[in-house]
């Protein structure tokens, strides 16, 4: 079980990472229409899943930002789906909304505490 | 974390909705000079279009990418059609008149390819602006 303060940092470390991986997906989307990209993500969850798993810190957890090489049907070669990236932004919104939620529920917890 | 580099998100939107209006742009000119059959260079009008390229920067870091960038308008080389019309002004000894290579459906399909990229880079902004709503909501006095 974490401390107080080290769930707090977590929480906050997880928003930070889903505002990371915001700005690849919208890399992306920038370039739906740019002949032969190829669409990058930045996978952290795993990453997260085990340091948590381990106890250790999540301030090492850098986002692995990479090619996916998923395969195309473009003439273009470019590999970007609009549906799908447009899938990946509103899961990762609703991520980052979870743990602030999470963040707020605990500042809310301090402040009563502080009165 | 640089300060410039919060709002980096909004930036590659940014520049995405930039690239999109202007593929739009280069469209709705093809379309308006379909039957353009003089150009200032003594040709038919030739067809434009986008080149788009990447900006990432190399290091693998969210911060490295900035979105996309307009690397250049350039005229398609495609042959112009040619149709038989004696009486035109610009018809040649044996009555052809060149017309410029714009094909309707094919610049149809291009602003619609066009409208929906923008319209996704309009949907991560709004996202974008939801998440650094739902952060700065952590400021205030709950």
């Amino acid at each position: 079980m974490l401390s107080f303060s080290a769930q707090t940092d977590s929480l906050a470390r997880v928003a930070e990472l889903a505002t990371q991986r915001h700005q690849v997906l919208a890399h992306n989307l920038a370039n739906v229409n740019t002949q032969g990209y190829q669409r990058l993500d930045a996978n952290f969850a795993d990453e997260v899943r085990r340091q948590l798993l381990t106890g250790g810190s999540l301030d090492t957890v850098q986002p692995q930002v990479a090619p996916t090489g998923e395969p195309t049907t473009r003439l273009d070669g470019n590999n970007v789906d609009v549906d799908r990236e447009i899938g990946l932004v509103d899961q990762n919104a609703l991520l980052h909304q979870t743990v602030t939620e999470l963040l707020a529920s605990r500042l809310g917890m301090l402040r009563r505490a502080a009165r | 974390m640089n300060l410039n580099q919060i709002f980096a998100a909004a930036d590659i939107s940014a520049s995405g909705l930039q690239a999109e209006r202007l593929h739009m742009e280069v469209v709705a000119n093809n379309i308006a000079n379909q039957q353009t059959t003089r150009t200032a260079n003594g040709e038919p009008y030739r067809r434009q279009q986008v080149l788009l390229t990447d900006l990432a920067e190399d290091g693998g870091q969210p911060n490295a990418l900035s979105g996309v960038r307009i690397e250049a308008i350039t005229p398609d080389q495609s042959p112009f059609r040619s149709v038989y019309d004696p009486g035109h002004p610009h018809a040649n000894e044996q009555g052809q008149v060149q017309l410029p290579n714009v094909d309707l459906p094919h610049e149809m399909v291009d602003l619609l390819v066009a409208s929906r990229a923008y319209e996704s880079n309009l949907k991560s902004l709004e996202t974008f602006k939801q998440i650094t709503k739902q952060t700065l909501s952590l400021l205030r006095e709950a």
